[in-house]
């Protein structure tokens, strides 16, 4: 939630020339609020640490420009009139392209100031966690103004079942909430301050949307046409896992094990009836197998034969490591180890090079046996599931957002839409069941649920 | 009841590999209140020490 202040000099300018009664200050207003609301959303999406340095934003100034009003017998738009009086609120810093989909970055101009009205005093933060639901309980004006900001469509929407089409509710725990903030703001060292505030930001936001709704918090929902739910704004699914316990309190998550991995051996059998026929699933899947039926020694052994430094402090960022790495084999990550450059000259590296960014560990990694066995197993999968689609399904091999920069399918595209619509199917059937014993979740996490109360064994 | 699930998810999926994993979630509790600090000088701490020992000897 900001506040945009303009210099008085704008208005006065202005209304000069066109004295009508008011109309300047209601085109003035009118350009503010437009203004107000893309820098608003601007920073709900992020800021980069460029942009947050240089106090940049990315806003859309087609937008600006159509949105922003006209004034005058002329009809004039008023961005136009300002840039042309030299009294422009915003100066581009990058210009957008409609070609690239790429939004321009602007800066506000010496005209303009910006107040951020989400912030509670430093001391209430500092001060204790009654202090904090106290402060927001006496700000709720502000709050009911943020509210109507990020759901300006809820007041007109009177059945529950239209809000839930639009938002899904999640329950928040205000006294963990405003514990994490407490700490926060007290006893939090290892963050700096930039991601001190971003998480005070998401966090005070969310409180101050549970002071309106009585504890809930909406999250918007955006499906995916790959399948998933993704929400915009501020969710539990982009919020940092602290933040996300904070919000969430005492609860249980259930999460799929070694989801992609699972799903694509799901696909074992049918590939042995067809190209493998009498041969043992066991000894042609052995390495997904091993990895799946028991991750730990399999992580365990790789981490052993990768990496020199075996100490107990670098164990979890290692094991960490070499998950991320399996994951992105999984999904077709190249096992070339060195970079390229793009079509626009980028530097472009691939996905296991950012991972495993020592060239010696991640030649061992890409010669270890279990892993060339563990990829040689994922590409049977892989081209399976292509030919699949080429026989069966053909039509989504023109989908837009399958195909490569170069305008043909990409082959891990399509493999992350089957299976993210399969994380979604069997994620659904999860909460029918979960729902057919009186389990609700409290929230949602692609390949997980949260919920109030641990799934008891009857 | 979440063996129920993992069976319902094998089964109508026909994938015999899904299994889901159980994290238990602790929200943020208010922090434990700091240990009294020992506001003593150097010199009144070595003197405290000093009465502390002559009292521990007078019990032998």
């Amino acid at each position: 939630m900001i506040l945009l202040t303009v210099d008085p000099k704008v208005l006065e300018a202005l209304t000069r020339a066109f004295p009508k009664t008011n109309k300047a200050r209601q085109a003035l207003d009118k350009y503010v609020r437009v203004l107000q609301a893309l820098i608003f959303a601007a920073i709900q999406r992020g800021q980069n640490n460029s942009q947050r340095l240089l106090k940049l934003y990315s806003i859309s100034t087609h937008v600006l420009q159509n949105q922003g009003g006209r004034i005058g017998g002329d009809k004039i738009r008023l961005h136009k009139w300002l840039e042309d009086n030299n009294l422009s609120l915003v100066r581009v810093v990058t210009r957008g392209s409609n070609i690239t989909g790429v939004v321009s970055e602007v800066a506000l101009t010496p005209l303009v100031t910006i107040q951020n009205l989400l912030h509670l005093p430093n001391q209430v933060y500092q001060s204790s966690p009654q202090s904090i639901t106290a402060a927001i309980d006496a700000d709720k004006q502000q709050s009911l103004t943020l509210f109507n900001q990020l759901y300006p469509e809820v007041s007109h929407i009177s059945r529950e079942e239209d809000l839930l089409k639009i938002f899904d509710p999640v329950d928040i725990d205000v006294k963990s909430l405003t514990q994490y903030l407490n700490w926060l703001t007290t006893q939090a060292t290892r963050l700096s301050t930039h991601t001190k505030n971003t998480y005070k930001d998401q966090a005070t936001q969310i409180l101050r949307i549970a002071s309106v709704t009585r504890g809930l918090y909406l999250q918007r929902k955006q499906p995916s046409i790959f399948g998933r739910n993704y929400y915009s704004g501020i969710s539990v699914q982009n919020v940092n896992k602290e933040l996300r316990r904070a919000m969430l309190g005492d609860c249980f998550e259930y999460d799929i094990s070694s989801s992609a991995t699972s799903w694509k051996m799901g696909f074992a059998n049918e590939i042995i009836t067809s190209q493998y026929a009498g041969q043992n699933l066991r000894k042609v899947f052995s390495a997904t197998l091993y990895y799946l039926e028991d991750k730990k020694a399999f992580i365990q052994d790789l981490r052993q034969s990768i990496f020199e430094d075996l100490s107990k402090e670098r164990e979890d960022f290692q094991k960490g490591l070499l998950k991320q790495a399996l994951n992105a084999i999984g999904f077709g990550a190249r096992l070339k180890t060195q970079g390229w450059k793009d079509s626009s000259g980028t530097w472009k590296n691939p996905a296991l090079v950012e991972i495993l960014k020592n060239p010696i560990e991640r030649d061992r990694f890409v010669n270890n046996q279990f892993v060339i066995k563990f990829i040689n197993e994922q590409d049977i999968i892989d081209q399976f599931l292509i030919n699949q689609v080429q026989a069966h399904h053909s039509h989504l091999l023109d989908l837009p957002e399958v195909q490569t920069e170069s305008g043909r399918p990409s082959k891990s595209k399509i493999i992350a839409l089957l299976y993210q619509h399969g994380e979604t199917q069997v994620m659904d059937i999860v909460r029918q069941v979960a729902a057919s014993r009186g389990k609700t979740p409290l929230a949602n996490v692609h390949d997980a649920i949260f919920l109030r109360k641990n799934l008891v064994e009857n | 009841m979440k063996f129920d699930i993992e069976c319902e998810m094998r089964y109508l999926t026909g994938n015999p590999y899904w299994k889901l994993a159980k994290k238990e979630i602790e929200g943020y509790k208010a922090p434990l209140p700091k240990p009294d600090i020992d506001t003593r000088t150097k010199e009144q701490i070595a003197a405290d020490f000093l009465v502390m020992t002559h009292k521990l000897l007078a019990t032998l």
